[in-house]
């Protein structure tokens, strides 16, 4: 502060009085200040506190939501896996009592019957089939549904397949009515590298829709090879669909809508399934459709430069998809591979057989089916302890094991018994409700020979047991 | 209003007149806390009006011309205290249309219950229109500072003031060719 002007005539007592005054009011505004100070830093200070605090909370809740994202997604994936086990479970424990009631039911129809009956019975099996057809498209679902779908892939003739997809339908669209038509636009023979049993299902499934929705005109099914890749296509003149029908095609469990189930029945898996299956096969399935005029579905699948890979055998799943398929057996050719054949006109009556299952039904089944090729099994086991206990006092030349048995599964029994030093090694067929390709390669790699999928029918149990006396060192 | 429009009047006071001016218009103006003020501070807008009006009276000069007098004189220390808000800033109409979004914003951070003034801008090519309402009523002063932003930025630029019929007043600048 400067100093009073000079200039004013004021009383020294005066300015005193008035120094006095400013020195007051300064120090009041220093204080005043000092104050405001203490204020402003006891307010920093609690934002400080409130924010840190803030930030603690905020880093717990993180960590806190983190956790329980993390859970649900465990229990998500948990629940799914729990669905697709079940299903799988389910499809097994449904396939076992189906086996008892289709092989049955066959031995049934090759007893004498009278007209009604007969009825009953093509019934029955019709029926039987059909729900079979279902079980294995569940099964087949829950196992896109894990990404645990396996191919096989082999060398084969696509339009061998094609034709012999085509036959196996011909009965029901002769029945219907339905001219159908099988164009290839190529030479036969001709090698595609796929997985042959998964593309038959694809062709059963989309020409066995195309003739479900056709009640006149004709159905065309095609394939060509542009550019390297077999171009397959169905065509059908039946009812269409319509758009808002078309979005819903690939959704499981959907179909054109709940009329349409009770008119055509199905359980709207299979186009999901084929989608599937031909993406998996390394191609894409589209469609076009008109209400009223019909659809055509389409998908392509490369060629692939065969590598020396397997070559098919010939028509390894027929009779197992036609049953699949819901076409009554006697529509099925019989194989074209004539060495089976032979070998299944052959005695089996010296053969000595294991019949190893822990279910009744299947055991009388398998007995039953047995006495009908002219033999019988010389003992019976319930589970694979036991087979093995027969194994140490008798020579066999057939083990027939079911795969899921108490005490010993086959498995286990098979891997043991080839341990063993026994006389005589048997042809171990595994007949099991076990449907998936791992089960297969499990079965194989514990040292069976063979395997079945149950329900057995009695012209794959003859050709197995053709194949078992072929491979049998003759005595 | 801010402690630091009292101090810098004060300080202003005795600059332009004397000390003993401060004095006195203190004494005249019998205020609450007999005149001590600091920066920091929030006083009675009131207060300052005591001390103008205590000032014009000894000083015989009107107390709207005291008030736009120390509003160019406010500019000129906002220049010094708070230069930051000038970096970049390169013409008077620049930075008159950021008072509102830039500087209010900026106080309102540090205090947020300060009573603040409010421009409302509009720009057109050749000038700047705001429309100032306060509820204290201080056109003069902010005549004074938008002079002395003009002022500050060399000059160019004609402040015509409009009084509204509500007590608003409008700031028309305009460019001078």
């Amino acid at each position: 502060m400067p100093a009073p002007e000079p200039a004013t005539s004021q009383s020294p007592d005066e300015t005193i009085r008035r120094l006095g005054i400013r020195l007051e009011r300064e120090r009041s505004a220093r204080k005043q200040a000092e104050a405001l100070l203490e204020q402003k830093s006891l307010d920093l200070f609690r934002s400080n506190q409130a924010l840190q605090s803030t930030a603690i909370e905020l880093e717990e809740r993180v960590v806190e939501r983190t956790a329980e994202l993390k859970d649900a997604v465990q229990e998500a994936q948990a629940a799914n896996e729990a669905k697709s086990r079940f299903l799988a479970l389910m499809s097994h424990e449904i396939r076992t009592p189906m086996n008892g009631v289709l092989g049955l039911t066959e031995l049934l129809r090759n007893t004498p019957l009278n007209a009604e009956q007969t009825v009953y019975v093509r019934n029955i099996l019709s029926a039987g089939g059909a729900l079979l057809a279902l079980i294995n498209d569940i099964l087949d679902f829950s196992k896109i549904e894990a990404g645990e779908m396996t191919l096989e892939f082999m060398s084969f003739d696509p339009v061998r397949l094609i034709n012999e997809t085509v036959e196996l339908l011909r009965v029901q669209a002769d029945a219907k009515g339905v001219e159908l038509i099988a164009n290839s636009g190529m030479e036969s023979p001709l090698q595609l590298h796929s997985d042959p049993t998964r593309l038959r299902q694809v062709w059963l499934n989309l020409i066995g829709n195309a003739l479900k929705f056709t009640e006149r005109g004709t159905v065309t099914v095609s394939q060509t090879v542009v550019q390297g890749r077999l171009l397959c296509a169905v065509q059908d003149s039946g009812i269409g669909m319509t758009e808002e029908t078309l979005v819903n095609l690939f959704q499981p469990f959907r179909q054109a809508d709940s009329s349409t189930a009770r008119k055509y029945g199905g359980t709207g898996l299979g186009l999901v399934i084929c989608k599937a299956l031909v993406e998996k096969l390394g191609g894409n399935l589209s469609f076009t459709s008109t209400l009223g005029k019909g659809s055509r579905f389409a998908f392509d699948l490369p060629m692939s430069v065969p590598v020396s890979g397997p070559v098919a055998p010939d028509l390894p799943h027929a009779r197992g998809l036609a049953l699949a398929a819901g076409i009554p057996s006697s529509a099925v050719p019989s194989s074209p591979s004539t060495g089976v054949a032979d070998s299944a006109r052959s005695d089996f009556s010296h053969l000595r057989i294991l019949l190893v299952d822990d279910h009744p039904i299947n055991r009388l089944l398998a007995r039953n089916q047995l006495k009908q090729l002219g033999c019988s099994p010389q003992h019976e086991a319930e589970n694979g302890m036991l087979a093995l206990e027969f194994l140490h006092h008798a020579d066999y030349d057939i083990v027939l094991m079911d795969m899921q048995m108490p005490e010993m599964d086959g498995l286990e029994a098979t891997r043991r018994l080839r341990e063993l030093p026994l006389n005589v090694q048997p042809i171990v067929i595994a007949m099991t409700a076990n449907a998936f390709a791992e089960d297969r390669e499990a079965c194989m790699a514990a040292g069976m020979n063979q395997f079945l999928s149950k329900p057995v029918k009695l012209e794959t149990l003859r050709e197995a047991l053709g194949q078992a006396l072929a491979q049998l060192p003759r005595a | 209003m801010k402690g630091m429009v009292f101090t810098e009047f004060l300080e202003m006071v005795e600059d332009k007149f004397s000390a003993d001016m401060v004095d006195d218009i203190i004494a005249d103006s019998n205020l609450p806390n007999a005149g001590a003020y600091t920066a920091v501070g929030t006083y009675d807008h009131g207060e300052l009006v005591q001390m103008v009006v205590a000032l014009s009276k000894r000083t015989e000069i009107p107390a709207a011309a005291l008030v736009q007098v120390f509003g160019e004189h406010l500019f000129g220390r906002f220049h010094v205290l708070y230069p930051s808000f000038f970096t970049g800033v390169t013409s008077a109409l620049d930075f008159l249309e950021g008072i509102e979004t830039v500087i209010h914003t900026e106080v309102r951070k540090l205090y947020p219950d300060a009573q603040l003034p409010q421009f409302e801008c509009t720009r057109s090519q050749d000038g700047l229109k705001m429309l100032y309402s306060s509820p204290r009523h201080f056109g003069d002063l902010a005549e004074g500072l938008i002079k002395g932003a003009v002022a500050h930025f060399g000059g160019g630029i004609e402040v015509t003031r409009i009084a509204q019929a509500n007590g608003d007043i409008v700031f028309d600048m305009r460019t001078v060719a």
